[in-house]
């Protein structure tokens, strides 16, 4: 952005077929005042390559949800945050800006990005790799993780029924199916087979390796450590102000 | 066509595709007799494919189903080809029938669904069981496997067998959309669809997709970008905005370095404004995202600036 004192730091939340952004910009009044009078609103971007889906919705509130049918995607989607001209603006002041635009009127057309933030990728590494089903043949309390190598590979995760609901917010099961999944790593992405470049072995590779942890190539490779590197485990917070007795 | 089906084709199809073709990338550390009896062993899956085609719609339908861990009796419910259709109907639809069957197919077959090959693997064992592709082993052996050879032949057959019947995993994510000629009509449909709404029917779907229809090389190279890159290429007003533009101009090659060119310069637009923001799609502004991209005078603009 040319507001050169102005920050924007967009908290995005992202679940399944829905993302939550909380814009936050500071340090540019110029660009506030173009929301509260309705030339500029916040936006969000999503775009999912594999079904060619682009979509961009405005909000005047800095509390934006952006949901979408599954239907519409598949493989990674991307959402992109940002604040965007709903109108032609000709009279920005340029007190704000960096000093290359001091001089000179401003034009900023419909449609223009004010501000933008990075791009994220909605399907986290752990969510692009495992796929969670219900078994009722499984016995209660079990899961199992197989392997599934088409053109994108994933790991199939199948759990008895009783626990199949908790996969959607249980990381503790969600940690051990990933547990699970990276125990097959070093079959599915071996060197030399057909998954080895993959983008996902690529960002698995940049992961453990900027965590320091060993590859699924390397003689020390510790699934457990690979998993928990990827989403580690979070503590449960403790009850404050309970009956201890 | 039901989850469960399509799940559990999706676990075997990817296994069944990398144990019949030879891709040599993946075996370059196999040498001598462990090279060869690879190679035996896949040349075996292959005559065993090519026997299948050649015994007609049941042997070959018995065969996929087999590979898949389908039972002969699960429904497949794919959706419908209302006739057979000629070998060289199905290797080379023309515009006619690819716009007929994409309007057919495009409340049937969801975005996601359409990006799956093994969704479309589905749909084609299902028409070749009904005999829709061929009525006989050799109108099959002409639809399905017949085609550009490059050295052995079983090999090309077998891929492209794959190819056609809905992609094939060496060629990643683009294979869906640009080898399976079934498949191919169902996108070119959708984004010409995608055309006409975002340029208010400035540009109507028929030429639209009669655009996408002779671009050749020129449409795998747009579904290759739109699919490996986050580019502005993705949105549906900059990729109506280079078809438009391409249907202007009859002449032009709508080649692989042309969209290569225009998806550079969208994707310099692409930083600064929305091309799919409401202001931005209505025919007016169409035209202005075409006239930014290429200029008046039909080049590509190097800047592309507002």
């Amino acid at each position: 952005m040319d507001w050169s004192e102005a920050i924007y730091s967009p908290s995005v939340r992202v679940g399944n077929y829905r993302t939550e952004v909380k814009h936050s910009l500071r340090g540019a009044k110029t660009l506030v005042h173009l929301i509260e009078k309705g030339a500029a609103a916040w936006a969000i971007e999503v775009r999912c390559p594999r079904t060619l889906m682009a979509r961009t919705e405005l909000s005047r509130v800095s509390e934006q949800v952006l949901e979408w049918d599954k239907s519409e995607t598949i493989g990674n989607v991307f959402v992109l945050p940002g604040l965007m001209a709903t109108e032609g603006i000709d009279d920005i002041s340029s007190e704000e800006l960096h000093p290359i635009w001091q001089r000179g009127r401003l034009y900023v057309p419909s449609g223009w990005w004010l501000v933008r933030g990075n791009t994220r990728r909605v399907n986290t590494i752990g969510k692009s790799l495992l796929r969670f089903r219900p078994d009722p043949d499984l016995p209660k309390g079990t899961m199992e993780v197989s392997p599934v190598t088409g053109t994108d590979p994933y790991f199939s995760v199948t759990l008895a029924t009783d626990i199949f609901r908790d996969a959607t917010h249980d990381r503790s099961l969600q940690v051990a199916a990933l547990i699970g999944a990276c125990g097959h790593f070093p079959t599915v992405f071996k060197e030399g087979g057909p998954h080895f470049d993959h983008p996902i072995a690529e960002e698995l590779r940049h992961r453990l390796t900027g965590a320091s942890v060993p590859l699924w190539t390397d003689d020390a490779y510790d699934p457990a450590l690979a998993a928990t590197a990827i989403e580690p485990f979070r503590p449960r917070p403790t009850a404050q102000g309970g009956n201890h007795g | 066509m039901d989850r469960n089906t399509l799940n559990q084709a999706e676990k075997r199809f990817g296994g069944w595709q990398q144990r019949i073709v030879f891709e040599k990338k993946y075996h370059k550390k196999t040498k001598g007799p462990d090279l060869r009896k690879i190679k035996g062993g896949i040349r075996e899956r292959q005559k065993e494919l090519r026997k299948a085609v050649s015994e007609g719609p049941d042997s070959l339908g018995a065969y996929l189903r087999n590979q898949l861990g389908l039972a002969k009796s699960h429904p497949l419910n794919a959706p419908t080809l209302d006739r057979q259709l000629t070998p060289q109907e199905f290797v080379n639809p023309p515009v006619e029938l690819e716009m007929e069957l994409g309007a057919a197919w495009r409340q049937k077959i969801t975005p996601r669904d359409a990006a799956m090959p093994h969704f479309w693997l589905l749909c084609h064992i299902n028409w070749i069981e009904q005999g829709k592709l061929g009525d006989s082993g050799n109108l099959l052996n002409e639809a399905l496997l017949s085609g550009p050879r490059r050295g052995n032949a079983l090999e090309s057959e077998t891929r492209n067998f794959l190819r056609r019947t809905g992609g094939i995993f060496v060629r990643g994510n683009t294979s869906v959309l640009s080898d399976c000629t079934l498949s191919r009509a169902w996108w070119r449909h959708r984004l010409a669809t995608d055309v006409a709404r975002v340029t208010e029917e400035e540009m109507p779907q028929t030429p639209a997709h009669e655009v996408l229809h002779r671009s050749g090389p020129g449409w795998e190279t747009l579904v290759m970008l739109s699919l490996k890159r986050i580019t502005a290429i993705s949105q549906p007003a900059a990729r109506a905005a280079i078809i438009v533009y391409l249907a202007r101009h009859p002449n032009l090659k709508f080649d692989k370095i042309a969209v290569k060119n225009a998806a550079s310069a969208l994707a310099r637009l692409g930083l600064r404004r929305a091309l799919d923001y409401p202001s931005c799609v209505s025919g007016t502004d169409a035209h202005r995202v075409q006239t930014l991209v290429f200029g008046k005078n039909g080049g590509l603009n190097s800047g592309s600036r507002l």
